[in-house]
């Protein structure tokens, strides 16, 4: 099953020229930045507006500078010389995220499903010479959760609540998302699932033809004896994504014994 | 002879001179080698041990290389360490006397540091005081406390005291007590405080909030609300809990009662008379209306 048309060009990243005394605004999902370039400046604005519709994307670049709202983050750079150019990147998150379907739901023994959960992603501005991090933030705020067996053990996670769909026709797209599939393979008795610890820290971020953002595919095994299997991790996106670019790193290299202690709970 | 002697006197004197300044030397080399060395163990092992670890090493070593340079300094300038040796026994039980206190003190150090209830950099409380662990001494451990207040407390005493190391763990709880009026239906109370742990990012997914009746009170019925934060922002995150909730019962209707109290005037089923009058009433019409007609005063309350 390939994947499904997007209603319009969802691409916003990559690399933009502002000259000086003009700006830029991109609203994607909640969040809005500004970016304004000065004399020996670049100037950021940003906020994140809970109200504003999840698949809203507008880009306006360049533009006439806009005085952000009262409330929004502002973050001012300055240098001996601005060459105008701006990096927009679609990173994930800092965090491993624990996803956690609406509705739980059984898999049978001996069964098999594909899952594919939508994440959100971190918007990254960077200047490209000198390379240099301007920015980094959520495009929007998850909640902090903790996932390991107990109060004093485990790790800091980021919460996300998804359909969790079987069908990737029935996700929505949302520009600020990233999709992943997890291939769920369940050799035991039927297990509950109730969650997934995705360590999306690893991954690296895809787009497709069509301006789709993916990470690598993952496939979780669950034993006979009812423990986890080894998590394997694709190179990439799943083959109904088609042709994918690479255009975002992961943000830490994978460790495998950190990926297996951050999996073993995987399913609740 | 009496050259001799004068001679025999200058050549001691001298000796004892280079001697002198000889033990000085070493004993000055040995400070700095021992710094330095100090320096370079807490460097080399801050990255591998804790700082309490590490600091407790560059100690070792300092005052390891200042015992193995006062030997031989000592030796130089000319005292007889055997004699020393020989005294060291007597002075061993009279020192033994003096410094219980501070024997005690260096004891439970050594347990404290073997033990490892807190590290310097956690926020611990020792009975009523609250403060960063500064540093774990000898004898001693020192606390800043969170007005900027430095507390020396003995180790004999933390080792006999009841410890609550506030940063051990990474996440904390924060409980919330609250009392809703009686009128108030309960189940919509507990889905407006749930409410406000969902829509403040900062309070963790999971561990799950948890609301309970704590009991029927005098005033009120009282609830507790818990929600889970992490440590670093644990007073932020119950600053922000409080006022949501305050603004949530609020803007829900739900009345936080104040303390409510019944007065009866004598006997138990008749309740005190209450005449109310109007705010806009005059004086003159008010002390008008407290005499009848045959001028006789009218019940008030």
């Amino acid at each position: 099953m390939s994947a499904p048309a997007v209603p319009q060009d969802t691409r916003w990243w990559g690399e933009v020229e502002i000259p000086e005394g003009r700006g830029g605004r991109w609203r994607i999902g909640p969040l809005t930045l500004w970016a304004e370039h000065r004399e020996q400046e670049w100037r950021l604005a940003y906020r994140e507006d809970a109200e504003a519709a999840e698949d809203l994307l507008e880009v306006d670049c360049p533009c006439t500078p806009e005085t952000p709202d009262d409330d929004a983050g502002v973050v001012r750079v300055a240098m001996r010389q601005v060459d105008g150019r701006l990096k927009l990147t679609p990173s994930l998150a800092d965090r491993s995220i624990v996803a956690r379907p609406e509705t739980p739901f059984r898999l049978l023994a001996g069964g098999e499903v594909s899952l594919y959960v939508g994440t959100p992603v971190w918007l990254r501005v960077e200047i490209p010479e000198p390379r240099a991090a301007l920015l980094d933030l959520p495009t929007r705020r998850l909640s902090d959760t903790w996932f390991g067996p107990n109060t004093f053990d485990g790790e800091l996670c980021y919460a996300v609540h998804t359909a969790a769909r079987l069908q990737l026709a029935n996700l929505a797209p949302v520009p600020d998302c990233a999709i992943t599939e997890v291939r769920l393979r369940n050799l035991a008795d039927t297990v509950l699932v109730e969650r997934l610890n995705l360590p999306v820290h690893h991954f690296a971020t895809f787009a497709d033809g069509r301006g789709r953002l993916w990470t690598q595919a993952m496939t979780i095994e669950r034993k006979q004896d009812g423990k986890l299997g080894e998590i394997v991790f694709d190179d990439g996106p799943p083959s109904l994504a088609g042709r994918c670019e690479r255009i975002a790193e992961p943000r830490t290299g994978g460790h495998r014994s950190s990926l297996l202690r951050a999996l073993t709970g995987l399913l609740g | 002879m009496k050259d001799l002697l004068q001679t025999l006197r200058e050549h001691l004197a001298a000796e004892f001179a280079v001697g002198l300044l000889q033990g000085a030397m070493i004993l000055v080399l040995g400070f700095f080698l021992a710094a330095v060395a100090r320096r370079t163990a807490r460097r080399l092992t801050r990255r591998r041990l804790s700082l309490q670890s590490s600091v407790l090493v560059g100690r070792l070593i300092y005052y390891g290389i200042l015992i193995l340079v006062a030997v031989p300094a000592l030796r130089k300038i000319g005292v007889d360490l055997s004699l020393l040796l020989g005294a060291a026994g007597v002075l061993t039980v009279a020192l033994g006397f003096a410094a219980q206190t501070a024997t005690s003190n260096l004891i439970s150090g050594l347990f404290l540091i073997g033990e490892r209830p807190f590290e310097i950099g956690d926020t611990i409380r020792v009975d009523a005081t609250t403060g960063e662990v500064l540093s774990i001494d000898l004898l001693s451990v020192r606390l800043r406390t969170f007005d900027n207040l430095l507390v020396r407390l003995p180790n004999e005493v933390m080792l006999k005291s009841q410890i609550t190391n506030l940063t051990r763990f990474p996440i904390r709880r924060i409980d919330v007590q609250v009392g809703v009026a009686y009128k108030e239906d309960l189940r919509h109370v507990e889905k407006v405080l749930r409410g406000v742990a969902a829509a403040n990012p900062a309070c963790l997914d999971e561990p799950k909030p948890q609301f309970m009746i704590q009991g029927f009170g005098e005033s009120s019925i009282d609830l507790q609300f818990s929600a889970w934060c992490v440590r670093e922002s644990y007073l932020q995150v119950k600053t922000a809990v409080h006022r949501e909730i305050k603004v949530a019962l609020d803007s829900a209707g739900i009345e936080i009662p104040f303390p409510h109290r019944t007065l009866y005037a004598g006997s138990v089923t008749d309740p005190f008379p209450v005449r109310a009058t109007l705010a806009d009433a005059s004086p003159a019409a008010d002390s008008e209306d407290r005499t009848r007609d045959d001028g006789a005063p009218t019940e008030t309350a």
